[in-house]
């Protein structure tokens, strides 16, 4: 399997992806590949390949938030990218056939989706782990609509809910498998966390106590430098 | 400006991004005039007078002699034919793309070729703090 992630500007360190290489390597029992789209290449080890991240951004716009991940699929017939920001902590054996499949927030009540809808409070899926496999139909609707997304969504993320789960072309792992950190008492539940807090800064009114990775309680931290080598 | 009384001059009314107007909806249709709304808000399956749809990225039919957008900040500018009424904030919500600061950015995105009336009112905060609501009432094209 190849797996994909980025990494840019100095929000996280090399250590990110030298430990989500040391996690895919216990974790995952196939033949892999970690590829990293970077601007800073400094200290990652050598096991992973180093792509410039330059080569991702066609539209040239900062506007719609890690847009560069749906450009993977124009490069790449098949593979999962990866957020830096998750602890893999247990075996990865659920990856199937699937050409497009990503996470569902469980952790969001669906039904505040209903008072919030359109008015950008409301996004219940997360692509910080998602495999895609010829998804032709995501690549062309984005081609065919890049001028109104661009304007549209701060995010890949906001993208993604309300264009294409709203049409129902979105399938997601099991509930349980990827389970998120800060909404799940501050402990590893499932296969995979995600330590994302970026939605705190980019929307305004969201006050809640989350952690980044490198920020989680001691044993958390612990098992993440143990996937350093 | 009254809305409500001005659509009572058209035929065939269309709101977009209007959220809940079903008693408007159901009383403008009671005098015989065409009113629907388009809204993707998934509360809105299945409920009389509305198609729910995104009216920027879904095939849908925008003909009406009347359009009433209700939130221009939230959506991608999309092209509007006959008389108009937009109606923008600069609130700055999270799912706005576009903070409406000016009866003129209103008239300008939707390339207007008349404005009847323009108005600029406050909601819950006043306009010394800089928040405002612009409406403009004119023609597209």
């Amino acid at each position: 399997m190849d797996f994909y992630t980025l990494k840019w500007g100095d929000k996280y360190g090399a250590e990110y992806v030298n430990r989500l290489y040391g996690s895919l390597k216990k974790h995952y029992k196939e033949p892999f590949a970690l590829t990293c789209y970077t601007d800073n290449y400094n200290m990652i080890r050598e096991e992973v390949n180093i792509k410039n991240i330059e080569s991702l951004r066609k539209f040239d716009t900062d506007r719609v938030f890690t847009y560069e991940k749906l450009i993977l699929m124009e490069k790449h017939e098949k593979g999962v990218w990866l957020d830096l920001d998750i602890l893999i902590h247990d075996e990865i054996d659920f990856i199937d056939d699937s050409d497009f499949k990503m996470i569902w927030n469980y952790w969001h009540p669906y039904s505040r989706s209903y008072t919030w809808y359109g008015k950008g409070g409301s996004c219940h899926v997360n692509s910080s782990f998602c495999k895609f496999e010829n998804a032709e139909w995501l690549i062309k609707f984005t081609n065919d609509n890049w001028e109104k997304i661009e304007w549209t969504y701060k995010s890949l993320d906001k993208y993604l809910f309300y264009q294409h789960h709203r049409n129902e072309r979105l399938k997601f792992w099991d509930q349980g498998i990827v389970t998120n950190y800060n909404h799940g008492g501050f402990g590893l539940k499932g296969k995979i966390s995600l330590f994302n807090t970026s939605h705190k800064y980019n929307n305004k009114g969201i006050v809640e106590e989350s952690y980044e990775l490198h920020e989680a309680d001691p044993e958390t931290v612990k098992l993440w430098e143990s996937y350093e080598h | 400006m009254n809305i409500k009384h001005i659509t009572m001059n058209y035929d065939k009314v269309l709101y977009l991004a209007c959220n809940d107007i079903r008693e408007d909806l159901e009383e403008l249709n009671s005098f015989d005039i065409d009113a629907k709304a388009i809204d993707y808000d998934p509360k809105f399956k299945d409920v009389e007078y509305y198609v729910n749809k995104d009216f920027v990225f879904d095939d849908v039919d925008l003909d009406a002699d009347l359009t009433i957008h209700m939130n221009v900040e939230k959506t991608y500018p999309v092209k509007l034919s006959g008389d108009v009424i937009l109606r923008g904030d600069n609130e700055h919500h999270n799912g706005d793309c576009c903070p409406i600061t000016s009866c003129e950015q209103l008239i300008e995105m939707y390339n207007l070729k008349e404005v009847y009336q323009q108005e600029i009112t406050s909601q819950r905060k006043t306009l010394l703090n800089g928040i405002g609501h612009f409406i403009v009432y004119g023609r597209a094209a």
